[in-house]
């Protein structure tokens, strides 16, 4: 450290400068290993909501974090952090989507969980089994809906109903205006519904 | 209390009880796959990667490898190298032959061309002689010897 003070006042910055910045370095990473810590399970949360497959949403969540550990500087924290990290997750989950798509042809392992093996997980909790037999073929219909609905759709109501996140934080994360969001939601929800009525 | 409005409370408990489960659901699976250790899966390749560079990583292997390495990386130009320069010697040494070779071949050749045209000439000489004999009639005979004495006899006269 000593060296470096020396070297950069041989260029021409006071040492007090040196210091405050250095501070500010440490406290900036200090900041953000905390927010990393804080935020990772709910970013892998959306991502393994969004993508059934816990290898990738753990290898995008890495991503997200060491992309957010880049560009923590220049966060202005005009939104939320959950808001911003979500928004670096939506966009690297787009990436991913493309990515696959373009790579259909290759065969590629992939450890994507089937939508109504995704229903068999459930806390046990204090319900019966009758309960709980209801509980897991309502939500084998609310994945089997979402599977159908549109990219933008699916995110959109993950975060309004797995995240839940208010329509403007969702607005912010998505990049699109309140009215488009409430759209979205709007027309998931119509599905969802006509799932779990026509089930009925 | 009207009964389309039951029909659509009924519905509205339904649809928020399916999404409350399938929220309880992903929170739940998020948690133990978050908790779960990843296992990464080696295949031939990779194991043999590991195997080099931990290999690379042993002070005594590594050392030799690296010796053995600088060797290679001097010793072979070095030796190819040296190969040039001798067959570059040898090929100059075939050439000089050659050329001494070719040298005494022309002059052989030159002597005896020389040694031939000398014989020819004589014999050519001895023939037009021969054949001037032959030739001169006996009548003329004397105005043969005045030619063999020369101007100096018709100066005289």
């Amino acid at each position: 450290m000593a060296t470096a003070t020396t070297v950069l006042e041989s260029m021409g910055k006071p040492a007090a400068a040196i210091a405050y910045s250095a501070e500010r370095v440490s406290n900036s990473a200090a900041e953000f290993a905390e927010v990393a810590a804080r935020y990772r399970p709910q970013i892998f949360r959306f991502l393994l909501a969004s993508l059934r497959d816990p290898d990738s949403a753990e290898t995008l969540t890495q991503d997200c974090l060491l992309k957010a550990h880049r560009n923590w500087a220049s966060f202005r924290s005009e939104s939320s952090v959950m808001t911003w990290l979500l928004r670096i997750a939506i966009n690297l989950q787009k990436d991913h989507w493309r990515s696959r798509r373009l790579q259909f042809w290759k065969q590629t392992a992939s450890n994507s969980v089937d939508a109504d093996d995704a229903g068999n997980w459930l806390p046990s909790g204090e319900s019966s089994p009758e309960q709980q037999v209801v509980a897991k073929d309502q939500v084998r219909q609310v994945w089997k809906t979402v599977k159908n609905l549109s990219e933008r759709q699916r995110t959109v109501f993950m975060l309004r109903h797995v995240e839940e996140m208010e329509i403007h934080e969702i607005a912010q994360s998505v990049g699109l205006s309140e009215g488009t969001v409430k759209a979205h939601l709007s027309r998931a929800m119509v599905r969802v519904r006509a799932e779990l009525g026509g089930k009925r | 209390m009207n009964p389309d409005r039951l029909k659509e409370q009924a519905e509205d408990a339904q649809v928020e009880a399916a999404l409350r489960n399938f929220r309880a659901s992903i929170h739940y699976w998020s948690e133990q796959e978050i908790a779960r250790p990843r296992v990464i899966e080696r295949t031939g390749w990779s194991r043999f990667q590991t195997g080099f560079w931990r290999m690379i990583a042993n002070p005594t292997l590594g050392g030799a490898l690296a010796a053995a390495l600088l060797i290679t990386s001097v010793g072979v130009p070095v030796g190819i190298h040296h190969e040039r320069v001798m067959e570059a010697a040898r090929q100059a040494r075939l050439d000089q032959q050659k050329r001494d070779l070719q040298q005494q071949l022309a002059e052989e050749e030159a002597r005896k061309s020389l040694a031939a045209d000398k014989v020819d000439d004589g014999a050519f000489l001895d023939d037009v002689d021969s054949d001037i004999a032959q030739a001169t009639p006996d009548a003329m005979q004397p105005l043969a010897s005045l030619m063999i004495d020369g101007p100096s006899n018709s100066s005289r006269r």
